[in-house]
């Protein structure tokens, strides 16, 4: 139960420790390099690309492609195994309802990015005569790595911002003095704010998909028929319009509730530290 | 705690609050759309909204410091080895459109368009110097970099100019839409948010 380890720092730390692979690559990069080598030796009557498109850019190779280095299947393996972890770890501290928002939301981003690249680098690799298996292999390696990547750090991300509490920063703050007050106001105004984004974030997607069902919702389709230009004309335009609208809401429902969130953060600190005084007006 | 103390107080939580705010929305632009370009394997994406929004609202430093944190924090979710050139360029762009758009009340709107634009063209040739030169030279030592180089960088300019222009064309429309957000009248505690364009 990570979010009852006390001290907050030592929190803090257990969640730094978990997450160090995330942002090191330390030491599953090794590992999937590894097991790799191992699979190199071992054949089992499949070929699939031991080596990647960084590895071919260094030999200077003709169908070099700027694939980043430790993408291949060992290492889309060794990241699935710990992104499966990190999602058990997040089941057992929040709930599997808690999880699914999170992990629905992790989907979503990783669709959007490995759908878009895998059309685009199709298209590339079509346009310049790149289209051989090798590198649509090196590609499809790419891509499922980074989504292994961003399935363990986006659902571990907005389950780190909901481990630390407020009100609980503040009552802490008043064992440490008035030293740490400016540090421990900042600290708890950037928590407040991010679990606020997060919900904020979180509620928008399904708002999205409630406002914007003509390509997603196969009953409102009907209009979007027609001839491929007019088709794409009207996909720009809706993208451009779901886009538009979702990021004004986005902006809006973010600030709206920052002026309270900072008066409360003010009066409370204020009563916390002076323990007397008209904490509304200000003045003591 | 008299009452300047007591301003400059809340001064400091609102001016927090909405820098994490933007830092966090940045984040946010910069991860929910992201079309990946195969030649540097960078991506576009939609974060130098919030960017721009940030140099325009809140002035220089606050630009500077949500186009270095935000969009750095997404890099992080899957592009590592972009984590330098974001954090430089992305930085600058806010910090230039800060000091030419800035966040008074008197500016013009033809300054602010400047410096959006300014901005956002920063970006680009931000990126391109970091995908053509630093990056191939820094790569030779640490291959970790090695994934750009000139030509590369060339094919990247195109789509760098398309986030630019939607960066600092939303990005205006949304500092048109909060501009009615007095940061100092709240500060002073009263005003409340224009939540309506």
């Amino acid at each position: 139960m990570i979010r009852r380890i006390q001290p907050p720092w030592l929190r803090l730390l257990v969640l730094a420790l978990v997450g160090l692979p995330m942002i090191s690559g330390w030491p599953l990069r090794d590992a999937g390099s590894r097991l790799n080598e191992l699979t190199r030796r071992i054949s089992v009557g499949v070929r699939v690309p031991t080596s990647t498109g960084a590895e071919d850019a260094r030999t200077n190779a003709p169908n070099a492609l700027y694939c980043h280095q430790g993408h291949t299947p060992a290492h889309a393996l060794v990241w699935l195994i710990y992104a499966s972890g990190v999602s058990i770890l997040i089941v057992i501290n929040v709930g599997p309802r808690e999880w699914f928002v999170f992990f629905s939301i992790a989907s979503l981003l990783t669709t959007v990015t490995c759908l878009t690249g895998a059309v685009v680098s199709s298209a590339r690799n079509v346009i310049f005569g790149n289209a051989d298996s090798q590198a649509q292999a090196l590609w499809s390696v790419h891509y499922l790595v980074k989504a292994c990547i961003m399935l363990s750090v986006v659902p571990f991300g907005m389950f780190a911002v909901g481990c630390f509490s407020p009100s609980n920063m503040l009552q802490a703050a008043i064992q440490h003095g008035r030293a740490f007050q400016s540090l421990t106001i900042r600290l708890t105004t950037i928590v407040r704010v991010l679990q606020h984004v997060l919900y904020v974030v979180v509620a928008l997607f399904g708002a999205w998909r409630e406002e914007n069902p003509d390509l997603i919702v196969p009953r409102h389709r009907v209009d979007m028929r027609g001839n491929v230009a007019a088709g794409i004309a009207k996909w720009a335009a809706w993208g451009e319009e779901s886009l538009r609208t979702w990021c004004f809401a986005l902006l809006m429902h973010t600030l709206e509730p920052i002026p309270l969130f900072c008066r409360e953060i003010e009066q409370a600190s204020r009563i916390l530290y002076l323990g007397r005084g008209d904490a509304r007006s200000g003045i003591e | 705690m008299d009452l300047i103390e007591a301003n400059r107080s809340r001064r400091s939580i609102v001016w927090t609050a909405l820098i994490t705010a933007l830092t966090a929305l940045a984040a946010v632009g910069t991860m929910v759309i992201r079309i990946p370009i195969p030649a540097t394997t960078g991506y576009f994406n939609i974060g130098d909204v919030f960017v721009v929004l940030a140099g325009l609202w809140l002035g220089p430093m606050a630009g500077m410091v949500v186009g270095a944190i935000g969009p750095t924090v997404a890099d992080a979710v899957g592009y590592p080895q972009f984590i330098l050139a974001t954090l430089v360029t992305k930085g600058l762009e806010g910090l230039v459109v800060g000091l030419i758009g800035g966040s008074g009340k008197r500016i013009h709107i033809r300054r602010r368009v400047a410096g959006a634009t300014l901005g956002v063209l920063v970006m680009v040739a931000g990126y391109f110097c970091f995908e053509a030169f630093i990056y191939p030279a820094i790569g030779r030592i640490v291959p970790f970099f090695a994934v750009t180089d000139l030509g590369a960088a060339i094919v990247e300019i195109g789509p760098n100019l398309i986030q630019a222009f939607i960066g600092a064309s939303v990005g205006l429309g949304l500092w048109k839409a909060v501009s009615g957000y007095d940061v100092r009248g709240d500060v002073e505690g009263t005003s409340d948010v224009r939540s309506d364009p």
